[in-house]
């Protein structure tokens, strides 16, 4: 039995918020931007209540920065932005992949480019999600369509990034950021918390910040505490100290990649609606994942064999997960609403690419299932 | 009342072009910025180039939806690039001799915040053009958080006032018309909305000095839905603001700074914060507060004016 008072009727923002508070989030920098705001809105209140620290900082790339250096101290971190103030953020994005920092970023997506659509519904920044920040390297970035979801994700994002020390994305959309619906806060526990691996080299010994364990996890030590030791983008040797080795550099950026890349499975999270027998397959995500639920449970009541695969892991891309969910398909649709980003990834995963369509909106608008059920019979040859 | 109908004319003498504003645009009701927007192309002329960022003033001057609610050049620039968009417009017309005056038209938010690394570096650099900050103490736009320039003591979205300590924003605001002027700018002044006369004499004036360089206009607009001021009370607000000295009206050529209205018997800061809601809360400890920062900057402000005569030491002749 719920508990009545774990029930809220919140907007998806707030939902990112109780799930981050959940996780243990206890140091929060951001800068006001729609559609993003209320999270930095209602943490500048929830924050300080459960003994955290919120500041607003003067920008979008100080409140990265803020974060990081919190993070390096042994705080739970997050920010919350958009488009632009994503775009600011990916220089210190970058430098926290190759210093192996944990943070959470939060980006409520608007549309793009530029200062676009601000109060409009996008999925437009997967792609930045994955390579806006330069130079090689891996990322984790997740994403929900209902507001329980948003709580699962943010809770798991933190979990994620303290695991791989690696900033963790979240890509909400404006649709999900700014609707109402009902959420159920889990009691403590329901759902796993992980804490950051700190050292057990004690004080006086050398601490080696970037030599893996065995598992290739690196335990982390509060900087300016216990040890001494350099952090830097530079890429750099298992003390911190920069280091242009071509031996080193190959490892170093091998480890970025490696940690995250073959754990693919591990992260993959996924959702899927009557996959078994289905010969038309929806991948979709976010607030699109909603719509083409409708339309499969519409079309599945008029005995079509319909189903949904709806990702909640966009990055790393799980290729196997999509292929296998597939394999049995006539056609694969991709929901989203972007010019076309994750089918990029879809038609590389399946066995036939040629059967993979698009049915997207761009025009600011949520797609509707009547915009997929278009596309569905044009497939199908039944004309609109 | 004939004193008073003269001293009318005076403000309006200035007002010599045509209002390029149609009626009824999208401002709250008693916006300080709109009064402000409708006097600049009255007094610098309807040829001028503004430019601006996303911000209360944009909808406005962006016009949206096949509306356009003005006939001026607006170029709606980034918050991060605010004033290096404006110096790449000054210094093609330098090299190219076309005569604009380029009015760079910001909010509190892009000059204090996230803007004033290039505004800076503008005035470092001594552009050539107007940059004017209407300063309405937050981030209006985004529904009110809190800024540089955000007094002691007031509530934004960012800083609410409520258990737990929390009593609006707990840092001073930072001067940031004194910041400017300590560049050695050609002219940084302050301004606001219940002096007119004294406004457009200063943007006269910087249409004036900006050829010989950057321009800094300081003016205070007040936000009635932010601070929870009536809408019919916007005028009195900087009037209290000028006689309480929470925001003394100056001017400083080439850095030199003089006032250009002195208050004789400053008012206490109560009689200010007493007409908007932001400041409701403030117990007489933080009014203390508040009153002491507006004391020490108008100290440092009075130093400055002075500094010029009373501090410049004869050279000595030995090595």
């Amino acid at each position: 039995m719920t508990n009545k008072d774990n029930i809220r009727f919140i907007q998806g923002n707030e939902a990112c918020v109780e799930g981050a508070l959940y996780a243990g989030l206890n140091f929060f920098a951001g800068y006001p931007i729609t559609p993003s705001t209320e999270i930095t809105e209602h943490l500048s209140e929830r924050l300080p209540q459960t003994g955290g620290k919120f500041i607003q900082m003067e920008d979008e790339i100080a409140s990265m920065g803020a974060i990081i250096g919190a993070s390096l101290t042994g705080n739970k971190v997050m920010t919350a932005t958009s488009g632009p103030g994503f775009s600011l953020k990916q220089e210190a994005l970058g430098y926290a992949c190759m210093a192996e920092i944990p943070c959470v970023i939060a980006n409520v997506q608007r549309g793009g480019p530029s200062t676009g659509n601000p109060t409009h519904v996008s999925q437009g920044d997967i792609n930045q999600a994955r390579w806006g920040t330069h130079g090689d390297h891996a990322i984790i970035a997740l994403t929900a369509s209902n507001h329980q979801d948003v709580f699962k994700i943010t809770v798991e994002a933190f979990n994620l990034a303290e695991t791989y020390r690696t900033p963790v994305i979240i890509l909400l959309d404006e649709a999900i950021g700014h609707m109402r619906e009902k959420l159920i806060i889990p009691e403590p526990g329901e759902l796993p918390v992980v804490d950051r691996l700190r050292t057990h080299v004690p004080k006086g010994v050398d601490y080696h910040p970037y030599l893996p364990r065995e598992d290739d996890r690196l335990p982390m030590s509060d900087f300016g505490a216990q040890h001494r030791y350099n952090v830097t983008g530079l890429f750099h040797d298992m003390w911190g100290f920069p280091n242009n080795d071509p031996a080193v550099v190959n490892g170093l950026l091998h480890h970025l990649v490696d940690k995250i890349e073959n754990s693919v499975n591990d992260i993959a999270m996924y959702k899927e609606y009557w996959l078994d027998d289905a010969e038309y397959v929806l991948v979709s995500f976010g607030s699109s994942a909603r719509s083409s639920i409708h339309l499969a449970q519409n079309r599945r009541a008029r005995g079509m064999k319909i189903g949904v695969l709806e990702l909640q892991t966009l990055w790393p891309f799980p290729t196997d997960i999509v292929r296998e969910k597939c394999a049995n398909a006539k056609a694969v649709i991709v929901v989203e609403m972007n010019m076309g980003q994750v089918i990029t990834q879809v038609k590389n995963a399946v066995d036939n690419p040629n059967n993979v369509f698009l049915a997207n909106r761009i025009d600011g608008q949520l797609i509707s299932p009547t915009d997929i059920k278009t596309v569905l019979r044009m497939i199908q040859g039944k004309g609109v | 009342m004939t004193k008073k109908k003269g001293k009318l004319t005076k403000a309006l003498d200035h007002l010599i072009h045509d209002d390029p504003f149609s009626k009824g645009v999208a401002f709250c009701p008693g916006c300080g910025l709109e009064l402000l927007l409708r006097i600049i192309p009255r007094v610098l002329g309807n040829d001028i180039v503004i430019t601006g960022t996303p911000s209360c003033s944009a909808p406005v001057l962006l016009g949206q939806n096949n509306r356009s609610w003005h006939t001026l050049s607006y170029f709606g620039t980034l918050m991060t690039g605010a004033a290096a968009n404006a110096t790449g417009l000054v210094r093609y017309y330098r090299k190219a001799g076309i005569e604009n005056t380029v009015v760079c038209f910001n909010g509190d938010g892009t000059a204090a915040d996230i803007g004033f690394g290039n505004l800076s570096g503008a005035a470092e650099r001594n552009e050539p053009f107007i940059y004017i900050c209407y300063d309405n103490e937050g981030y209006m736009n985004t529904g009110i958080q809190k800024s540089g320039t955000t007094p002691f003591g007031a509530v934004t979205s960012t800083t609410p006032h409520g258990a737990r300590a929390l009593r609006g924003k707990n840092v001073r605001r930072m001067n940031l018309g004194l910041q400017m002027a300590m560049h050695k700018i050609s002219y940084a002044a302050t301004a606001t909305l219940s002096d007119l006369d004294d406004l457009a004499k200063k943007l006269k004036k910087a249409k004036e000095m900006k050829t010989q360089g950057f321009c800094f206009l300081h003016i205070l607009a007040p936000c009635p839905t932010g601070w929870g001021l009536a809408p019919d009370h916007t005028i009195e607000a900087c009037r209290r603001a000028v006689k309480t000295n929470y925001f003394p009206l100056w001017e400083a050529i080439n850095g030199r700074i003089r006032m250009t209205r002195i208050v004789k018997k400053p008012k206490p800061v109560e009689t200010y914060t007493r007409l908007m809601k932001k400041f409701a809360h403030l117990s007489q400890a933080d009014l203390g507060i508040l009153q002491d920062d507006i004391d020490y900057e108008y100290c440092v402000l009075g130093g400055l004016s002075v500094l010029e005569s009373e501090c410049r030491l004869a050279l000595s002749d030995e090595d």
